[in-house]
């Protein structure tokens, strides 16, 4: 099923398709998020904004809106 | 000799145990510590090193640079790293580069390593915490992915500094064979790179492509003609010449790793991380931890400081008395026993408190938590028109605004930390402390609460206020100021760890000897100054006070000690510094202060913690005192020669507090807030709008309290 990387409920994974903003594209991939490879939603903070996710080894922390431009297939 | 000097620069992730490695390579004492970047300047150390290929010991000079994730800086700081390995007119121009990997995150770390290969700057790689990866059960094979990369690659733990021997062996060895290149952008996009090489005159291809990838960071002061012009007109943009070029290295990454690692799956240590996320990123529990916790180190500030703190005093105090009767007597005997003692003792007195905070801000980065700290804050800093990662900022303003407003340079939207610098200041900063503590004990009972001194709680409500100020100030800023750019808050939570004690250690000690060095060379400035001022006066008003006193009738009809105090105080009030204190004195007397406070104002706008020397001063210079009464109840017992009150009511000592704690009253914050945000149109607007804060504050609290 596709959809975004900000509708990931904790717990679930799913696999990057794409971004749809190209400025945070860039930081998300120097930081190893890239088409490919499989995140997993780890946890929300407080007023379920930012969120964390795990992502080759690695905790990355993001906000909703931000989340949003990353296109996700998950399993 | 001849001996060339090897320059070795550290380039790496944050958080891959850069400045560890740094430590461990050099022996020089630096901080370390976690996200967001806390290696925010240039640190160099030069040691020599055995050279197993020619016996002979050579200088080899590390240099410290800022953690980047790859070489398309997004910040201030990384943009530093791009400067040094790309200027080649540099004196400092690496021989080689250090790239320093984090064994459990190499993939994003060979990013980084690929980028710097191409760049053709002899690469050296050290992979860092190899040890936690084989306790997950993974083997990297490091003579393979040396193949792979064709550059020696090392294993190392800086932390336990193993390796280190190695290491700096390695960096003597000579390639061998052709350099191996990865991403060739010539062969991507041909026409452009001509192009590009062409207008740059720079020969290199990959060089050529990252002043052109680079070029919206770099345009403000680009030696090069527009370089986005010719991106554009060949059909691409900066950014997507970034992240082609990414991904292309990421593929080639992939294979790499397949070769030498098996697939990483979570690791031990970020388990145990998740597993405290739970608790500490907590929607309600977090919040209530982070609250304890400060609330914890504000009550041990307090209370473990009081016996040390009582010592120094009485250390300097009996010093002093002990000068002033062994050293000849006369003008110099006072300015050493009442001006420079007092003054160096008002400072020594607060090492204790700042030696905790400090210790306290340091465990907190270095085993993880501050970035938690962020993650939680950011939607409420938010809505003041900062960011997560203004708390990091904010929090170290209370020990220093100095390096609290250094570290808002992680914050990439130039909104957000235009703000951010700009209310840091407001945060109850360490020099405070004295004032703070000198005025409290004038104007607050001792009284118990539980476990909880009056003082104490009046003390953390002005940290408060301080905060309070600052958000309120954030909002404010947050409507005028229009800005285009795009907030984000994109980063890594490190693993937690146990917190290194020896850089802890570390880091607390060189904090205080810069406090201790930089408020005591401005405290013996000022109390020299301040002690001429006030032991001389305009021509012979002097002598005539002198000459009035001197009348028998007068002395033997007040008493001789009476006589002997009032020649003292009404030769303060004709001397250059009470002219001066008078001159103010009808802009600060509606906020309770008389013209001995105006004195001590004055002295304080270049720096805060003047004030309580320049109390002991104005109060010793006052009158002789034998009987030894602290400054405290000299102070209490002083009466405003305009009204007769007491100077130090309640009313007029919380105004005088709330002044300090607004004023902008620090020469270094405002030379720093000048070189971070490059103009003097922000410290101006500072120094004013915190200015007529603390008068305005200073005047509501003593109307209203008197």
């Amino acid at each position: 099923m596709s959809g975004i990387l900000s509708q990931l409920s904790i717990g679930q994974s799913a696999i990057i398709q794409g971004f749809t903003d190209e400025e945070i594209s860039l930081k998300l991939i120097e930081l190893g998020v890239i088409p490919g490879t499989t995140v997993t939603m780890i946890r929300k903070a407080p007023f379920g904004d930012p969120i964390a996710f795990a992502c080759l080894g690695s905790l990355i922390s993001v906000r909703l809106q931000e989340a949003a431009t990353v296109l996700i297939e998950s399993e | 000799m001849g001996e060339k000097l090897m320059h070795v620069a550290l380039v790496g992730n944050p958080n891959s145990g850069k400045s560890t490695l740094f430590n461990a390579l050099t022996g020089l004492h630096q901080k370390t510590g976690n996200f967001p970047g806390v290696t925010v300047e240039k640190h160099s150390g030069k040691v020599r090193v055995f050279n197993p290929r020619n016996k002979e010991r050579q200088t080899i000079n590390f240099i410290d640079l800022p953690g980047t994730y790859c070489l398309f800086p997004k910040s201030l700081d990384e943009l530093e790293t791009f400067k040094v390995l790309t200027d080649h007119s540099s004196d400092e121009f690496p021989d080689k580069v250090l790239i320093v990997a984090d064994a459990s995150n190499l993939k994003r770390s060979l990013l980084l390593c690929l980028q710097v290969i191409d760049l053709g700057i002899p690469t050296v790689l050290a992979v860092n915490m190899i040890d936690l990866l084989e306790r997950s059960h993974l083997k990297l094979d490091t003579v393979r992915l040396a193949a792979e990369l064709g550059i020696p690659v090392i294993p190392v733990n800086a932390r336990e500094r193993k390796g280190i021997l190695e290491l700096k062996q390695a960096l003597f060895q000579e390639q061998v064979g052709e350099p191996k290149s990865f991403d060739n952008p010539t062969l991507h996009y041909p026409g452009l790179i001509e192009n590009l090489q062409k207008a740059t005159a720079i020969e290199h291809s990959y060089e050529a492509f990252l002043q052109a990838a680079n070029y919206d960071l770099l345009s403000e002061n680009s030696p090069y003609p527009n370089l986005r012009e010719i991106v554009v007109s060949h059909g691409k943009s900066p950014f997507s010449l970034q992240s082609e070029e990414s991904l292309r290295r990421y593929g080639m990454i992939q294979t790499i790793m397949d070769n030498c690692l098996a697939q990483v799956t979570l690791t031990r240590a970020l388990r145990f991380t998740l597993k405290l996320d739970a608790v500490f990123t907590h929607p309600i529990l977090g919040f209530f931890i982070f609250l304890g916790i400060l609330f914890f180190v504000f009550q041990a500030i307090f209370s473990w400081a009081e016996v040390p703190m009582d010592l120094i005093d009485s250390l300097f105090h009996n010093t002093s008395a002990w000068l002033s009767k062994s050293l000849p007597a006369g003008p110099l005997n006072d300015l050493i026993t009442q001006g420079i003692i007092p003054g160096l003792g008002g400072i020594f007195m607060f090492i204790p408190q700042i030696a905790i905070l400090f210790a306290f801000i340091g465990i907190l980065e270095d085993t993880g938590y501050m970035a938690r700290v962020s993650f939680i804050m950011d939607r409420v800093m938010r809505k003041f028109g900062i960011n997560g990662k203004s708390v990091i900022p904010l929090i170290s303003g209370v020990a220093c605004a100095v390096p609290a407003i250094m570290s808002a340079r992680t914050i990439k939207n130039w909104k957000e930390r235009l703000i951010t610098i700009f209310v840091t200041p407001l945060m109850s900063c360490s020099a405070r402390l004295p004032v703070y503590t000198l005025l409290i004990a004038i104007a607050v009972p001792d009284r118990q609460f539980g476990f909880m001194n009056l003082k104490g709680i009046i003390m953390m409500g002005l940290y408060l206020i301080g905060f309070l100020a600052a958000l309120g100030t954030a909002l404010l800023l947050k409507w005028i100021i229009k800005s285009k750019e795009r907030s984000y808050f994109i980063m890594e939570l490190p693993v937690y760890r146990v917190p290194q004690w020896r850089v802890v250690g570390l880091t607390m000690v060189d904090k205080v000897k810069v406090f201790i060095r930089d408020a005591g060379k401005v405290i013996i400035a000022v109390s020299i100054v301040l002690w001429g001022l006030s032991s001389y006066g305009p021509s012979d008003t002097f002598e005539t006070l002198e000459s009035k006193y001197s009348n028998t009738e007068l002395v033997a009809s007040i008493g001789q000690e009476e006589a002997s105090n009032k020649l003292a105080s009404e030769k303060l009030r004709a001397s250059y510094a009470g002219i001066l204190g008078r001159s103010i004195e009808p802009v600060i007397a509606p906020l309770g202060f008389d013209w001995k406070i105006g004195i001590a104002l004055v002295a304080s706008f270049a720096a805060r913690e003047v004030f309580v020397g320049t109390m002991a001063t104005i109060y010793s210079a006052g009158g002789e005192d034998e009987t030894g009464t602290t400054l405290k109840a000299r102070m209490t017992s002083d009466l405003n020669d305009r009204t007769g009150e007491p100077v130090f009511t309640v009313a007029s000592s919380i105004a005088l507090i709330l002044f300090y704690a607004f004023a902008m009253q620090c020469m270094s914050t405002i030379a720093v807030v000048y070189r971070e945000t490059g103009s003097w149109k922000w410290p101006l607007i500072q120094f004013v709008y915190m200015g007529v804060l603390a008068w305005v504050s200073a005047f509501v609290a003593f109307q209203t309290l008197s």
